[in-house]
This record gives C-alpha cells, sequence and structure tokens, in this order.
C-alpha cells in the first residue's frame, strides 16, 4: 500500500514538471492535434469572411471521425443552403443540392480557397498531419495573451504535398491549445497568421471558440470562425459518411 | 424601343415581388417555427430565389419579320423549394418556377401570329386563351401560361413533384425528378434522362423528369440505380441500369439501357493525375428502328482541369459527338434538338475556360467552344459574377458565336445578359 502511494507522490511531482519542460516537440503537437481531431465530433461554426468594404457569413454543420473522415453541410446563407462536402480518407466530394450532382473534387483543388474564404479545403477538411507531415522542434517559450508558450517550428517534410515553407507555432504549456500559428511561404514570406481566441471548455477539453486568420499581404482581409457548439466523443460511425448521407443530412 | 424603360419597369416589379416574396416568407416560416422535428430541425423547408434579367441579343439575321437587328428583353424569375420531412424515411419535393416575360422578344413573336408560350413548352395549358383547346396531356406537364399578350407573356411551371423513400441501403423516389448521371462539366453523353445544353446557363436546376428511380447502395461510395420514365407509347421508353463505384481515388460508372427505341451502353470516370483533374465519359446508342438513317451513334468526351496555387483554374475539353455535322453556322448552337444523342451540333469539339476570383466577391470566368468544321463555329462566354451581400448576386453573362460564312469570318450572335439574384430561405 505504502509502495503505491509513494509512486503516486512521485508521479504527482514528475507529471507537471513533464508537461511543462520535459515533452518533445513531437508530444506536444500529438497532444495539440488530438485535443482538435483524432476522435469524432460535432459541430455548429460560423465563418465570416471580412474584407475592407465586403463582409460574408456562412454558417455550417460539422461531423467528423478521426482525421480521414468529414461531412461538411451548409446551413446558411440561403443561396448555399444544402450545400455539402464529403472527405473519406484521400477522396473528397461536393453535393449541389440545386442541380442534384456529386462532383468529385481532384486533389489540387484541396489547396482551393474554401467558399472564398481565408481558408484553403485542406485547412477545413485536414488532410495533413501536424506531427507526422512535419518535422519540428521548440524554438523557446513565449507568451501570448497571458499563457505561457512553447514556441515550436515545424518545416514540411520533403514528401508531403504541404505548400508552406515552415509553420510556427505557439502551444499553451497548460491545456496544449495552439494559440497562434504563422504560415510561411518557401521564400521564408508570413503568409497567414492565425490567432485562437476566448478560450472555452468544449467538454472536457480547452480550445478557442474563435479562430481567426489574417492574411498578412492583403490590408483589412480577415476569416473569423466561430464555434456555436462543438462536441467530442459522438457516435459518427463511418457509415455516416457516405455519398448517400451526404444528400440527405441537415 | 429605349433601354431604360425596361430597367425601371423591371426594376419596379422586383422590387414589389421581393416584398411580396419576404412577407410571404417570413409568414411561412413564422408559422412552421411550431413544427420542428429532432434536434429542432424544420419538417417543412421552403427556398428559393428572385431573379431579373435583362437581355440584350443583336441578330444578323435574314429574317423579313425582324426590323431591329437588337432585341431587348427583360425575364422576371422567381423558383420556390419546398421540402416535406414527412418522416426520417419519407421526403415530399417539389419545385415551383415562375416566369414573366416582357420586351421586344415577346413583341416579335407575338405581333407576327407566333405564340410565345408555345414555344416555352411542349405540353403548356394556356389559361385564358379563347384559340386555345384543353387536353389532359397538356395538363400533364405541370405547366401553364397565365397571360399571352404582345407586351408581356407569364408562365408558371412545376418542374419538382416527388416522393422519396430513404433506407440506409435503398433510396426510391418517384415523381417528377432531376436523374442526373452526367459527370463531365460541359457535355454529359450518359445525361441521357435530363440532357442540358450549357448555353442554357439561367436554368441550372434543369428541367425534371416523369420517373421512378431506385438506387441501393452497396457500399459508402458505390451504388446501383436503375431509373424509368413515364411514357404512353413504348418509343418513348427511358429505363436504364447506372453502377457507380470508386477505386484507386477514381469514381467509374457504368451503364446499360434503352432509351426512346436506342440500346445504350456507356460510362464515366473523374479522378486526377498528381494534381490535375481529369474526367471522361462516353455513349454508344443502337437504334432499333431499322428505318433510321443512322443505327450506331457514339458520343465520348474528356475533360481536364487544374488549379494554380493563385486559384486560377484552368480547365479543357474535347468532344466526338458521331451524330454532329460538319457543316452549318454557329447559330445551330441555339437551334438543335439536344439529347445524350445528340450533345452538340457539331461533330468535334473543343473547349476551353480559364476561370479566377478576384475577390471572394467577385470572380471571372471565359469560356470557349470551338469546332474545327467547314464554318469554324466558335462560341465565346465572358461571365462576371459579383456577390453584392450574403444573398445578392449581379452576373453579366456574355454569349458570342462566330463562324464562317460565304468565305467571311463573322459573328451572327450576341448576347449579353445581366442578371440580379436574390435567393432566400425560411430558416
Amino acid at each position: 500500500m505504502f509502495k503505491y502511494i509513494l509512486v503516486l507522490c512521485c508521479l504527482a511531482n514528475v507529471l507537471p514538471s513533464l508537461s511543462a519542460q520535459d515533452l518533445s516537440s513531437k508530444e506536444i503537437l500529438r497532444k495539440v492535434e488530438t485535443q482538435f481531431r483524432g476522435e469524432s465530433s460535432k459541430s455548429v461554426m460560423k465563418m465570416t469572411i471580412i474584407r475592407p468594404k465586403w463582409q460574408r457569413t456562412i454558417v455550417t454543420k460539422t461531423w467528423s471521425r478521426g482525421n480521414d473522415y468529414y461531412l461538411i453541410l451548409i446551413t446558411s446563407p440561403a443561396r448555399d443552403k444544402g450545400m455539402s462536402f464529403l472527405k473519406r480518407e484521400k477522396d473528397l466530394w461536393s453535393w449541389r443540392p440545386n442541380i442534384g450532382r456529386t462532383i468529385k473534387m481532384s486533389s489540387s483543388m484541396m489547396s482551393q480557397s474554401w467558399m472564398g474564404s481565408d481558408l484553403t479545403n485542406d485547412d477545413l477538411v485536414g488532410q495533413s498531419s501536424i506531427v507526422d507531415d512535419y518535422d519540428h522542434k521548440i524554438l523557446a517559450s513565449e507568451k501570448i495573451e497571458d499563457r505561457d508558450c512553447y514556441k515550436i517550428e515545424l518545416v514540411p517534410k520533403a514528401e508531403s504535398s504541404i505548400v508552406w515553407g515552415k509553420v510556427i507555432m505557439w502551444v499553451s504549456k497548460e491545456h496544449f491549445i495552439r494559440m497562434k500559428t504563422q504560415f510561411y511561404d518557401e521564400d521564408d514570406y508570413l503568409v497567414n497568421t492565425n490567432l485562437g481566441k476566448n478560450i472555452t471548455k468544449f467538454g472536457d477539453r480547452y480550445l478557442p471558440s474563435i479562430i481567426e486568420i489574417i492574411p498578412e499581404e492583403k490590408k483589412g482581409d480577415r476569416t473569423i470562425m466561430e464555434y456555436e457548439s462543438l462536441e467530442f466523443g459522438v457516435d459518427n460511425p463511418e457509415s455516416f459518411f457516405s455519398i448517400q448521407n451526404m444528400k440527405k443530412v441537415r | 424601343m429605349s433601354t431604360s424603360r425596361y430597367l425601371s419597369w423591371g426594376t419596379i416589379l422586383v422590387l414589389l415581388l421581393c416584398s411580396l416574396c419576404l412577407t410571404t416568407v417570413q409568414a411561412q416560416a413564422d408559422s412552421l417555427q411550431t413544427e420542428v422535428g429532432e434536434e429542432g430541425l424544420k419538417k417543412v423547408e421552403l427556398t428559393g430565389y428572385l431573379k431579373n434579367m435583362q437581355t440584350i441579343i443583336a441578330i444578323d439575321s435574314i429574317n423579313p419579320l425582324m426590323k431591329d437587328e437588337v432585341l431587348l428583353d427583360n425575364l422576371i424569375h422567381n423558383r420556390l423549394n419546398l421540402n416535406w420531412y414527412i418522416s426520417d424515411k419519407f421526403t415530399f419535393s417539389a419545385a415551383l418556377r415562375n416566369r414573366i416575360f416582357m420586351g421586344e422578344s415577346v413583341k416579335l413573336i407575338n405581333s407576327n401570329g407566333g405564340n410565345y408560350s408555345e414555344s416555352l413548352d411542349t405540353n403548356n395549358v394556356r389559361l385564358f386563351d379563347p384559340n386555345y383547346q384543353f387536353s389532359w396531356r397538356d395538363l400533364s406537364g405541370l405547366s401553364f401560361t397565365w397571360l399571352n399578350t404582345k407586351s408581356a407573356v407569364i408562365h408558371s411551371k412545376i418542374d419538382r413533384l416527388y416522393l422519396a423513400y430513404n433506407t440506409e441501403k435503398w433510396s426510391i423516389s418517384l415523381g417528377r425528378q432531376r436523374i442526373n448521371w452526367g459527370v463531365s462539366s460541359l457535355w454529359n453523353p450518359n445525361d441521357i434522362f435530363n440532357a442540358f445544353s450549357f448555353t442554357d446557363f439561367d436554368y441550372e436546376e434543369r428541367p425534371g423528369t416523369d420517373a421512378l428511380l431506385i438506387r441501393y447502395y452497396t457500399g459508402y461510395t458505390s451504388s446501383i440505380e436503375f431509373a424509368v420514365n413515364t411514357f404512353d407509347d413504348w418509343r418513348r421508353m427511358k429505363s436504364a441500369f447506372l453502377f457507380k463505384f470508386n477505386k484507386w481515388n477514381y469514381d467509374f460508372q457504368v451503364l446499360a439501357g434503352i432509351s426512346e427505341q436506342n440500346l445504350v451502353a456507356g460510362g464515366a470516370w473523374v479522378g486526377s493525375i498528381g494534381t490535375v483533374g481529369i474526367d471522361g465519359e462516353f455513349s454508344y446508342f443502337y437504334d432499333l428502328d431499322s428505318a433510321a438513317t443512322r443505327r450506331h451513334s457514339f458520343a465520348a468526351t474528356l475533360g481536364t482541369s487544374y488549379m494554380f496555387s493563385n486559384s486560377l483554374v484552368v480547365s479543357g475539353g474535347f468532344l466526338y459527338n458521331s451524330n454532329g455535322v460538319m457543316s452549318g453556322s454557329a447559330s445551330g448552337l441555339f437551334d438543335f434538338q439536344l439529347s445524350a444523342k445528340i450533345l452538340y451540333p457539331y461533330r468535334y469539339a473543343i473547349s476551353t475556360a480559364i476561370s479566377y476570383p478576384f475577390s471572394p466577391a467577385f470572380s471571372g470566368i471565359l469560356s470557349a467552344v470551338y469546332s474545327p468544321n467547314e464554318s469554324h463555329a466558335l462560341f465565346l462566354s465572358p461571365m462576371l459574377t459579383y456577390s453584392i451581400q450574403d444573398n445578392w448576386d449581379f452576373d453579366l453573362v456574355g454569349q458570342i458565336t462566330f463562324s464562317k460564312e460565304n468565305g467571311r469570318y463573322k459573328s451572327p450572335l450576341q448576347a449579353f445578359f445581366l442578371r440580379l439574384k436574390f435567393s432566400f430561405a425560411s430558416n
């Protein structure tokens, strides 16, 4: 009995220091990835695309299962309502209810802007993994919005199809939240900055409920993603992610 | 005839109709608020749009009826889509298309002994028309002309009316519906139930077919479908099977059946080589009528598209269409009888399109289709689309044809369309 208590005490001492200092960049990123993906989820998200003289709002419902299965349904605006997107491993389809047609999307469309936003299809349905498709190292410890963060550099592996030259990510030491991410092109110019805001507890995990995407070159342009609801551990069987369900999901 | 007069009348009518529609939709939405199913989803959904389109057509014509070579027209176009989710398994869908035509084309046809409303539909009930003889066959078209005068034509059509039954593996729908079997972007040899011409850009929903469609899902991305249309004469029967599946990250389909006295067999695929998207679609027809001039027909299309990192999309395509001719001018594009068997008036066609989003709200597409025939028919279509607000769109579309006639290369037709669209939904 005493032995167990001793072990527990040791563990209690060891654990905080582990999470604070001794985690490798890979372990940190693995935690970030599983925080948000890795299992099934259901969410309602409002996306606002902001341009200096113009603004558009799209409301979506998203179901996911791991990193391989996604179903996204547009519920607003009226013009695009009922349009859906299905991702199954490497295949991506969209459904247009007005013309009654399923369209298979080619892989070059993965880097296409999604519905005119500052996000690509790849950003939205997460084709690439921040753990496996990049080489990474911890650069420093910095504070973002009063939270201690690891500053991590991610360089895409040669065989990956990632368009970025490198990615710098600030991950909070507590709860492993992606507070800030900067995307650089191959010439080392900053292209995009993502900011995680309004940290909220969704079920048992902490995540930003607002994500802001700011393109560097275009002044005044922004895309804001706001989660109206986000549930994890939802029972989304593989059969949910079918061509049939893409046409009838509501 | 002044353009401004049409513009102002059009605008006033659009505004009137807009407010009327908004009130109706809002009232509908409010009254349906109480009828909600699981997860707060509405049992009844109403969506639609209201469009106003100004058309300017310049025709190089030898028609003696035409004094003016430029025609100005206005079209007010409303669409209502209704979905009633009766239960988990049953859904009822209906769609109504209302159009008001005004302008010089209407005047030209209706004041010279023609009948504009007749050209709108084959089975069309012409209400309030003393010269019209009612027939039950016309009623089956669910197509009605309310007004047919020199100054305006008002026409309504129910182009969707079907009941669908869905289980995890089965999907059965009966009634007027769209059976869209094509996969390519411009020409669809597999689309035997709903062939359409890309020049008709203002009717993206396409007409429905009165049919029974049975679909069995053999997997998450594969299915076997069977469809048959309604017919009163077996020579008009269309009935076919379609098998769809996904393999090696490609979508494939094969089809076989009978289409208006023709045995038909076809197939299609969509996928990519590296990051370049490719697709292909073909159909072979064998005419069972021994008196037919051509008993074998073949149509095949190949397409490719690529997106550059700056979002510029370039696509190209090729069509072989054995029923097409090697002669004829570019005007043939607008007056040939289209079907999956005859997708284009000419035997060969090469297409190319470039699209570029200047901003999320503003994009442009330039498409060109060239046929290497006697007249070197060329069809050019520039299109600019601007999203004014979430549900307001503005489009400018051009359709310009060129062909060689009597030794001279000229443009027999130029058409420009200005379209304002307002989309709405009940919730």
